[in-house]
């Protein structure tokens, strides 16, 4: 009898570890991310994925993020060891612009993601902007060009938050990036959305301009208006904003590794030793009895 | 049942004590094939993990770890119950055999952790409350062997042994639940992405990223493994250790008094 | 043989403590002065300004009073044992369980003088007033906790080679839980924030008081069979 509570005792907390892990998986930070590939694109060897906005289709290769909505395109790629004016003039190559010139606007941008330069292009009738940032010695750059210019521009304030009058003012500025005939918005209308809000502008000649402030810089999407803007502003900014560089961890992990192969091969060795001492000794002492 | 067959094994017929050991080495190398197949799943099937890189691979080792030492110091518990009960040497040597394998496991899983953190957190380490209490748990069990080390009669010591063994259980089940008092908030992110406004990205999607089947099953698998094959054989092999050690104790009085 | 009932045998031996340190006033004199001590030390070593020294306060408590309370277990007990008090406890016809309670309740209340000297020399020193109802319930509920597992331990280590040296070893890590809720918890009360912030502290604080105590009242038995 008491040995049967014993054993219910023991089998009782031989469960428990087994309830817990069942929490565990739903608490723990190292639960694993794996990717979804219907919604990702990931450059396995570069290690750096970007979201695939939704509704947009992915003409990508191994080798370069590519997306197209309409005549709409977005284009991602790493450049190894280039400069940023090189790796944007490539890049626009890459995405199938030709003769682009040089840039008409060159900036810097700090975003929550890394310090990204901005070029703005010339291409044919309508505007090109390249995103690049430079990251342990490989840069990376994305184009977004179409047809109808709606294009994503940011553009840096201080103290964006005290002063909300200064989102109008980026917006201003965007804008001239596209006309440089620009001078004030037609209307001017401010929608609050939580803690943030949404400024939309008109120009002369059909221009539209969406715009947020985050952070310390304005997100506009400049282009003519119509109702597929808001879809692109959003695609464009998804792509930006959630670009991620896979860390390079390979040395923790083998320390990792190592350490803890070290500790199991301490306990072992220390087993053996102590067992192989013990062997010794019965037997002296044997020798000693039988003498 | 182990501890029961490895104890009877050791001291009853020779007969007997072939079968435990041929159980014992097949369970050894069974316990290796299953740590060898554990970390293939984790190390070369698993995919990488987006967020962490390679590191997160440790995982796979973190967590079966702590499950092996948690299984390793319910069997000091059991231990030190039934032996205060019962007064049987057996069950203390399970007692002291579990705080050993127990040590080496959570010394595993204290130090993948750690390392997880320098790329991960940023720092090797931090006061988030589980790791501190896991560092409790592992000084406690280190006085375990300072309080046995310092008793020279072998019954206060086995008795007093198995008290404190029971006690210091408190520290692996705080370890265990803290989680769920103070849940870690720490949130692995290296570079981006930040939560994206909802104003601007209405249509970003689900961020939710799903485990693929790899990962599953490695965790299982390791898991499995870790907890009830890898503390059960090394607590068997501490065991038999003990065991020798005892026989040649009586030896040595036998011989002194000769 | 017919047992004396648990609490008068707890009582007499509760008395019988206090009425020895009525005499010679061995163990809160010891354990005050080395309290006063420390938190002077700590008043050296930690110049402070107003807001730092909010932060502190309560960790430089728990420290002094878990020292303290550690410095008296080892005493009480060694004296018990020394005299061959224990020796003869144990064979009056009383239950174990009721020398362990009587011992638990005796360390309980030099812990509290200890901590009722603390607090106002802390509150004049620190220029932050303790005395603050949570603190007091935070106070009495961890000085509970620690001094349940260092009666038990405490007699345990008396027995071993290393003695005085054995019991902070064995004791800080299996109470250090106790502890860890209760600075959080202190800190949380004296800090002005949301009772709803630290609250829970307190009650991780009872739950482990009550898991302690009961596990301690039966481990006990086994810690004093000769």
């Amino acid at each position: 009898m008491r040995k049967l509570v014993l054993w219910a005792f023991f089998a009782l907390l031989l469960i428990l570890p087994l309830t817990a892990y069942a929490q565990e998986g739903e608490s723990t930070p190292e639960a694993a991310n794996s990717l979804d590939i219907n919604t990702n694109f990931y450059n396995s060897p570069a290690g750096w994925h970007v979201f695939i906005p939704s509704g947009w289709t992915s003409e990508s290769t191994p080798d370069y993020a590519r997306f197209t909505s309409g005549s709409n395109v977005i284009y991602v790629r790493e450049y190894p060891g280039m400069d940023a004016p090189t790796a944007a003039a490539q890049a626009l190559t890459d995405a199938g612009i030709t003769s682009p010139g040089a840039a008409i606007d060159q900036r810097d941008l700090q975003l929550s993601n890394g310090t990204w330069t901005q070029f703005v292009y010339s291409v044919e009738n309508a505007r090109a902007v390249v995103h690049t940032q430079e990251y342990e010695g490989t840069r990376y750059a994305m184009v977004y060009t179409g047809d109808s210019a709606a294009l994503p521009l940011i553009v840096m304030r201080e103290n964006l938050l005290e002063n909300p009058a200064l989102v109008e003012d980026g917006m201003i500025e965007a804008a001239r990036l596209i006309n440089p005939a620009i001078t004030a918005p037609v209307t001017t209308e401010t929608i609050p959305q939580g803690t943030s809000s949404i400024t939309i502008q008109t120009y002369d000649g059909g221009i539209t301009a969406i715009g947020s402030p985050r952070g310390s810089s304005v997100y506009t999407v400049v282009g003519s208006g119509d109702t597929d803007m808001l879809n692109r502003t959003s695609a464009y900014f998804t792509v930006l904003n959630d670009f991620f560089l896979t860390p390079d961890t390979q040395p923790y992990l083998f320390l990792g590794l190592g350490l803890a192969s070290a500790i199991m091969l301490l306990l072992l060795v220390s087993l053996l030793l102590r067992w192989r001492g013990l062997l010794r000794d019965e037997a002296a002492l044997r020798e000693l009895e039988e003498a | 049942m182990t501890a029961a067959a490895a104890h009877s094994a050791a001291e009853s017929l020779p007969r007997a004590n072939r079968l435990g050991s041929r159980l014992l080495i097949l369970l050894s190398i069974l316990t290796v094939i299953g740590v060898l197949i554990g970390l293939y799943l984790g190390m070369i099937a698993a995919g990488t993990d987006i967020e962490q890189g390679e590191v997160q691979r440790l995982f796979y080792i973190h967590v079966p770890s702590f499950a092996g030492a948690f299984i390793a110091f319910a069997a000091t518990v059991v231990g030190g119950v039934a032996y205060l009960i019962t007064r049987s040497v057996k069950w203390d040597t399970l007692a002291l055999a579990g705080v050993e394998v127990g040590l080496a496991l959570a010394a595993i899983n204290l130090v993948t952790g750690s390392v997880w953190a320098r790329p991960i957190w940023n720092t090797w380490w931090n006061w988030d409350p589980r790791l501190t209490s896991d560092a409790i748990m592992i000084l406690t069990y280190a006085a375990y062997l300072m309080l046995r080390s310092g008793i020279d009669n072998v019954d206060t010591r086995r008795r007093f042994a198995s008290v404190y063994g029971i006690l210091a259980f408190s520290t692996v089940l705080i370890t265990f639940l803290i989680i769920r008092i103070r849940p870690d908030t720490i949130h692995p992110v290296v570079i981006g992405p930040v939560l994206t406004d909802a104003s601007m990205m209405a249509s970003q999607g689900d961020f939710e990223l799903n485990a693929t089947p790899g990962v599953t099953s490695a965790v299982a698998f390791a898991s499995a493994v870790w907890s009830i094959l890898v503390p059960w054989v090394l607590v068997w092999w501490r065991i038999r250790l003990e065991n020798i050690a005892h026989r040649v104790s009586a030896l040595r009085m036998k011989v002194m008094e000769q | 043989m017919k047992t004396t009932p648990f609490f008068k045998a707890v009582m007499a031996i509760v008395r019988k403590d206090l009425q020895a340190e009525m005499r010679g006033r061995e163990l809160v004199g010891a354990m005050g002065i080395f309290a006063l001590l420390s938190i002077l030390i700590f008043s050296f070593a930690l110049e402070l300004d107003r807001e730092a020294r909010t932060e502190v306060i309560s960790g430089v408590l728990w420290v002094t009073v878990i020292f303290s309370s550690i410095l008296g277990l080892n005493r009480s007990l060694a004296m018990e044992r020394d005299q061959g008090n224990l020796d003869a406890l144990l064979l009056a016809p009383i239950g174990r369980g009721a020398v362990y309670v009587g011992k638990l309740i005796g360390n309980y209340i030099f812990t509290l003088a200890i901590s009722a000297i603390l607090l106002p020399v802390m509150s004049a020193l620190y220029s932050v007033s303790l005395f603050d109802p949570f603190v007091l319930l935070t106070l009495l509920l961890g000085v509970l906790g620690f001094t349940t597992v260092g009666t038990l331990l405490a007699t345990m280590t008396v027995q071993t080679r290393a003695r005085e040296a054995l019991l902070p070893i064995v004791m800080m890590p299996v109470a250090l839980p106790i502890i860890l809720a209760a600075v959080r918890a202190s800190t949380g009360a004296l800090s002005g924030s949301a009772q709803g912030d630290w609250i829970g502290w307190v009650q991780i604080l009872g739950a482990l008081d009550a898991i302690f105590v009961v596990m301690c009242f039966f481990l006990f038995p086994f810690v004093v069979e000769e």
